[in-house]
């Protein structure tokens, strides 16, 4: 039987019938000798597992490094495991495996968040850079309470907001809160709120939160819009808080969730209520803050004429 | 995703996958029970221990720790703490290791080849050198009492009553009063 002349490819994309006929006809063989089925053939996946650390089990990238019997290790792990190898204990030395690094460079893989819907191919070095930035990466959860490490998807997130953080969520474009606290002297970063608004087929996180800029007390609602950047400038939302004739109002776009709270919050791209005007719009003794910020969403339209914005406003 | 978290989740995963029961502690990936079973032909066949790890920051760079629930008759275990003296998880750890092999080769290994000249249970490792058929017997009676599959559970729920009472002591309920909404 003739051999097939093997060429070598960097995706499995590449691997044509001819090939794999040849591989089939070559497990039937020796599924009829012995009953052995031999895995499948990946060569591509084979190289990109030559390519993982086998110590954090993460892609590695320049400089990879060998002990003197040829076991690799990525640089991070290397300055972790006190100079010796893990895989014989051998002293580690400073020796690259360039050799590795050369295949590494002619690799092509698809980027890891394909099964969220990323189709995208990239060069073994570019693939790092494009990941930290691809579109279709997770959200991280937008709850501001604490650092929780949940990932996911926008349905996943509402729902895990909704049913693990016991957020509320509303439907509609427009709001009416009333923010209330006994004791307004009480300035810490705990003092917030989070609720999620569903209107125009998306979701979006407003927060209102009492917190320091520098020594003075201040008070801050912002909206966050879950999705990307660029989907979030077609939004734009107000808030106003006002009472005894007189009003604060803030009009501005929302920020993606992709910029952590805090980001956000420190750069005081929102509604920022100073405490004493806060209390004063609280009335009364001034002993019990009692704040109703209002406000509402809209989407920008463009006008197929002129490319003029028209808000669009929902009821 | 930082590279340790990434190795310790494909860890628990080829734990799991390896048809050990494991159960995690505060939904957090550090520290969690693995149920394990006796090693066949040995004083131990039979058994069911609930164990507990805790797998540091810095795994698979430091070594987990592990400890029996239950309590178990071994000469390097600590028959009140339930901790393990064993060198491949203390001393001699390497990343390479994984969790799979703490439950199939080092836990089994030490519990059919004891090391009686580095005891953690002095009185264990006496009879051991004195009476092998004796320590065998107290193996068995162990076993009997404390390791059955019924025991598992319970033992855990006698360990962890106290953590689960000072969780709500430190419950924060100022989220709860900070705003309200009218619509």
């Amino acid at each position: 039987m003739e051999r097939d002349s093997f060429e070598c490819v960097s995706s499995l994309d590449g691997i044509d019938e001819e090939e794999i006929q040849h591989d089939h006809q070559f497990e039937s063989l020796l599924k009829s000798r012995n009953n052995v089925v031999p895995p499948a053939p990946s060569r591509s996946t084979s190289v990109h597992e030559l390519l993982e650390c086998p110590v954090c089990t993460n892609s590695m990238y320049p400089p990879i490094h060998q002990c003197q019997n040829g076991h690799t290790l990525c640089s991070t792990c290397k300055t972790r495991v006190h100079n010796r190898c893990p895989t014989c204990r051998q002293e580690l030395g400073d020796i690259r495996c360039l050799a590795l690094e050369k295949v590494a460079e002619s690799l092509e893989l698809p980027c890891k968040y394909g099964f969220l819907g990323c189709t995208e191919i990239f060069p073994y070095y570019s693939k790092l850079e494009h990941e930290a930035q691809c579109s279709f990466r997770p959200y991280n959860c937008p709850y501001a309470g604490s650092e929780c490490p949940v990932v996911g998807d926008i349905p996943f997130l509402v729902a895990h907001l909704r049913d693990d953080h016991k957020v509320d969520t509303h439907v509609g474009c427009t709001f009416n809160h009333r923010y209330v606290k006994s004791n307004p002297r009480e300035v810490e970063n705990a003092t917030w709120m989070l609720t999620v608004f569903n209107c125009f087929g998306h979701y979006f996180c407003l927060h209102f939160e009492a917190f320091l800029i520098g020594i003075a007390p201040v008070y801050m609602g912002f909206l966050r819009f879950m999705g990307d950047e660029i989907e979030a400038q077609n939004f734009s939302y107000s808030l106003e808080v006002g009472a005894n004739g007189r009003k604060l109002m803030w009009e501005g776009t929302p920020r993606s969730i992709r910029d952590n709270h805090r980001k956000v919050r420190d750069s005081h791209d929102g509604l920022i209520i100073q405490r004493n005007i806060a209390l004063f719009f609280s009335g009364g003794d001034r002993k019990e803050l009692k704040l109703r910020v209002t406000g509402r969403i809209w989407k920008e339209q463009q006008n197929p004429d002129g490319g003029v914005c028209i808000p669009n406003i929902c009821s | 995703m930082s590279s340790p978290s990434k190795r310790r989740e494909m860890d628990l995963m080829k734990l799991m996958m390896s048809d050990y029961k494991v159960e995690m502690i505060n939904d957090s990936m550090q520290e969690f029970y693995v149920d394990f079973h006796g090693p066949k032909d040995s004083a131990y066949q039979g058994g069911v221990w609930r164990i507990r790890v805790d797998l540091p920051d810095a795994y698979p760079y430091k070594s987990p720790s592990v400890g029996f629930i239950n309590k178990m008759y071994h000469p390097n275990v600590d028959e009140m703490s339930g901790s393990v003296c064993l060198d491949v998880i203390n001393q001699t750890w390497s990343p390479m290791f994984d969790l799979v092999n703490i439950f199939e080769v080092f836990i089994p290994q030490l519990l059919l080849y004891p090391n009686p000249s580095d005891p953690l249970n002095g009185e264990a490792a006496a009879l051991m050198m004195r009476d092998r058929t004796a320590y065998e017997q107290r193996v068995r009676e162990y076993c009997e009492k404390y390791a059955k599959p019924e025991d598992v559970g319970a033992a855990q729920e006698d360990k962890s009553s106290d953590e689960e009472l000072s969780e709500d002591d430190y419950a924060s309920s100022d989220e709860a009063i900070a705003g309200e909404a009218d619509l």
